[in-house]
């Protein structure tokens, strides 16, 4: 994709500003950049506790020029119904509300609340920047850490034994009018979605795969190398589903082997090659599955 | 100064991004000096983030016990003086203290923190240059500020010595001899240095037995001593050490861990497994607490034993995740609906958490009723030295809860709802009445099991009381006191709930001037005393929030300012 494309489609404002506080690398910075841009200056940001808590900054160093309400872990999308409610009642329609949120903050704590609003079919959007683990404590396990991955408390000994949860399995069993992965390391891909979410009322939601560098042990310039690897690799597909039923593969890159992704990074560096063909495995099938979906829907159309 | 002119005791600040090493390099120094014989202290106080944040290490050793880092630190060990900016209210340097910096951060050291009088020696090093050149890596920065400070200060060089290569054993071959490089380099930089004003090192007084621990990692160690086999948690900032710890222990010796997916499942897995009949806890912060509220008050209306360790931090809500307090008081004692007894235990020290882990089993055994045991950032996540066989193995036996077992032979009803004693539920306002009483019944069995800690004199003109870490201040102020002609005592109630209140009065008749200590803004120690009994007339409160550990010149000015310590050094005998 030429610059000239990417400079058109990617708004130029910028509402997260230098000198915020996030690691070098950070996933999870960008994706809040490039999803600000398309929302624009009329956005409340919700935020559950998450990396995020610190990275927008202490005054007067704050990164962020749209108003940002820090909540409790468990609660982002229950204060994001009541915020749009608020907003309702006075008629402020074109606000937009989202939640921002970690994988801890979205598939762990904060799920009752998610599920309690998007059954309510809040209109709001949350986006879930997901670093597959609590990265902001000291990288402990969530339920979005990947089968094999090493954190503090899954150790290398006996590493994450389960697979991440389908969040967005999840809240397309929701029957929300939107839900969509989307990765930092396809930023036109991205900005899309966020437009396609705005142009749609009702609870929309937004997986964002954020790579941590400090979190899965690989270089600080290979962020987006790693984001693309994970698309590329089928590890995590771009896809999107509305009303929980018409499934579309928004990017099909070329392919690349599971391993490659696996192999650039320390916390599954206790592998071996069978347990990495286990996850390759793993990930063709999740991908089939994908594949029958989307064809699905696509002959219903 | 000791008889043979060394000094008794030396402090050293570290400061640096995250993720720079800081705090490898503050433990190195730590643990050779404690190789070397010493008593030793350690705060570590991060930035919130995890890594580009700011990160400090405070590090006092001493020829005797330490409980807390020093008012002022001898020696300053820079790697970036911009997050010193940062750390200007937790690290204080005295005037002449030894500077170590790099010659190529271009931050002014007055403006980020460095006092403006300074007089003490100032190096400034090409840590990166010589990083790069020697170990092969800018992140051997920290090696070369190692090399470079032992070699000024002499530090213990056998000993360390002996913990780098115990250290490098984690590394491969090339990562070992650059590190080591990297620390040869920053030695000859300052070998042929020619400035006076590098203080002197304690020498040892040979303490062999002594080991470097924190008050998280003693807790969890001594709960397994105990017989705790089943933890359940949630990552919370400062008491994820103790997930981690019992995440990799715990299975080892056939139990389990289970991170849970938030506060309250975690609180409830807890209660699942004693009703099995195993000996289990959580861990959690203050945040995490409050989640947990309703299912401690479960756990005392269906009787069975819970144990909750929360390390107290800066509330409310999210506050300070890293930064010292002690301010969940209140939450420990009241903090769930109906009346809702509980034990609950503070921690004075490091050691402490070692000593009322164990006793929390016990005691919520005998109960069948949750204990709460409070901890503090600064004493979980701080080292300190103890004696090595502190907290003996686990052995073979494994205790567990047998009078709350559940099982296919064994019928047992246990239940929230109001009930008799067969577990069968009740609605009637008699019982609930007579079971009411019951509760607090079993609770206050536990009455004076665990001793407050007494100091000093004990009668005099002064006492200070206190719970939790403001115990090593208070210490520190009665030998202040008694330096100054003051006689002073004080105690460290370390059993919050029951209160044993003919203890206190005891206590309290043995000073003229009394003052409750403690480290947050309502002053929740002093309001529940008051509360429990009757306070002498001259009781006063000093108690400010938390943010950073106690200061001695802090108690000494309000002794000071309230009359009650004369001010400066009593003049000198001929």
């Amino acid at each position: 994709m030429s610059q000239t494309i990417i400079k058109d489609r990617i708004p130029e404002n910028e509402l997260l500003m230098g000198g915020h506080l996030a690691c070098p690398g950070c996933g999870g910075a960008l994706a809040m950049r490039l999803v600000l841009k398309e929302l624009g200056p009329k956005t409340i940001v919700v935020l559950p506790a998450c990396c995020w808590s610190i990275i927008a900054g202490p005054y007067p160093q704050s990164s962020l020029k749209v108003p940002l309400y820090h909540t409790a872990f468990e609660t982002g999308a229950a204060v994001a119904s009541g915020i749009r409610a608020a907003l309702d009642i006075q008629g402020q329609h074109d606000t937009n509300v989202i939640v921002w949120a970690g994988d801890g903050g979205t598939f762990d704590i904060g799920l009752q609340a998610l599920s309690g609003a998007a059954e309510r079919n809040e209109d709001f959007i949350y986006c879930c920047y997901d670093n597959e683990a609590y990265m902001n404590t000291g990288i402990q396990r969530s339920s979005a850490t990947p089968w094999g991955a090493w954190t503090t408390t899954t150790p290398s000994k006996h590493p994450q034994a389960t697979d991440k949860k389908d969040i967005l399995a999840i809240m397309a069993a929701h029957r929300i009018p939107y839900a969509a992965t989307a990765s930092v390391s396809y930023p036109v891909d991205l900005v899309d979605k966020v437009k396609k979410a705005m142009s749609i009322r009702g609870t929309r939601f937004l997986h964002i795969l954020a790579p941590c560098p400090p979190g899965w042990k690989f270089e600080d310039e290979r962020a987006i190398d790693m984001g693309r690897m994970a698309v590329q690799s089928r590890v995590f597909p771009l896809v999107e589903v509305e009303h929980g039923t018409d499934w579309r593969f928004t990017m099909d890159p070329e392919h690349v082997p599971v391993q490659d992704y696996i192999r650039a990074q320390g916390r599954f560096r206790h592998l071996t090659d069978e347990q990495i063909g286990h996850i390759s495995d793993a990930v063709d099938y999740r991908y089939e599955h994908l594949r029958d979906l989307a064809e699905r829907s696509q002959a219903k159309v | 100064m000791s008889p043979s002119g060394s000094p008794s005791q030396l402090s050293i600040g570290v400061v640096g991004s995250g993720g720079d090493g800081v705090v490898l390099l503050g433990e190195l120094l730590a643990r050779s000096a404690v190789l070397a014989g010493l008593h030793c202290y350690m705060d570590k106080v991060f930035g919130p983030q995890i890594r580009g944040g700011e990160s400090s290490v405070s590090l006092r050793i001493s020829q005797s016990q330490v409980l807390r880092s020093a008012d002022e630190l001898d020696v300053l060990l820079v790697l970036q003086w911009s997050d010193l900016a940062r750390f200007h209210d937790v690290l204080s340097i005295a005037p002449d203290a030894l500077v170590i910096c790099s010659s190529e951060d271009d931050g002014d050291p007055q403006a980020c923190g460095l006092p403006i009088g300074h007089r003490g020696p100032l190096l400034s090093l090409p840590l990166k240059q010589l990083a790069l050149d020697h170990g092969r890596s800018k992140q051997a920065r920290n090696m070369v500020l190692l090399g470079a400070a032992s070699g000024l200060l002499d530090w213990y060089p056998q000993q360390l010595r002996a913990i780098l290569e115990r250290r490098m054993q984690r590394y491969d071959e090339r990562s070992r001899e650059n590190n080591l490089a990297a620390v040869a380099a920053g030695r000859d930089a300052v070998a042929s240095w020619q400035g006076s004003g590098i203080p002197a090192l304690p020498t040892s007084n040979g303490n062999a037995d002594l080991e470097l621990a924190s008050g998280n990692e003693l807790l969890s160690r001594a709960a397994i001593a105990s017989g705790c086999r089943f933890m359940a948690g949630y990552p919370i900032t400062p008491a994820s050490e103790i997930l981690e710890y019992m995440t990799r222990r715990l299975p080892q010796l056939g139990g389990t861990c289970i991170q849970a997916e938030d506060e309250i499942a975690a609180a409830c897995l807890t209660i699942g497994a004693a009703l099995g009949g195993v000996r289990s806890m959580s861990a959690t912060s203050g945040p995490g607490m409050t989640l947990k509220s309703e299912s401690i008050a479960l756990s005392g209306m269906a009787g069975l034993p819970m144990v909750v360790v929360d390390v107290q931090r800066c509330g409310p809500s999210t506050g300070i995740p890293t930064r010292t307090e002690q301010a969940d008081l209140n939450l420990a004692l009241y903090g769930a609906h109906g009346d809702s007894p509980r034990i609950v235990l503070a921690a004075a020290h490091q050691a402490d958490c070692a000593d009322l882990a164990t006793q929390a089993f016990e005691l919520a055994g005998e109960a069948s009723a949750p204990v709460i045991l409070l901890s503090e950032q600064q004493i979980a996540q701080g080292l300190a030295t103890v004696p090595r066989d502190l907290v003996p193995e686990p052995n073979g036996s494994v205790p567990g809860w047998p009078d709350t077992a559940i099982g296919a032979d064994r019928q047992v009803q246990l239940t929230g709802l109001e009930h008799d004693d067969s577990g069968r539920p009740l609605s009637d306002a008699a019982s609930h009445q007579a079971n009411s009483l019951l509760r607090n019944a079993r609770v206050n069995r536990a009455l004076s099991r665990v001793p407050a800690l007494y100091e000093g004199a004990a009668e005099g003109e002064l006492g200070l009381l206190c719970f939790g870490s403001s115990y090593s201040i208070c210490r520190e102020a009665i030998e202040l006191a008694g330096s100054r002609g003051v006689t002073a005592g004080m105690m460290c109630i370390r059993m919050l709930s029951p209160l044993d209140q003919a203890e206190l009065r005891d206590w309290l008749r043995g000073y003229r001037h009394v003052v409750i200590v403690e480290m947050n803004y309502s002053g929740q120690l002093h309001d529940y005393l008051r509360s429990r009994l009757q306070l002498p007339e001259l009781t006063m409160s000093l108690r400010r929030s938390g943010g950073r550990p106690w200061r001695l010149a802090e108690v000494e000015d309000f002794l000071v300012r309230h009359g009650l310590l004369p001010a400066g050094p009593p003049e000198l005998q001929p």
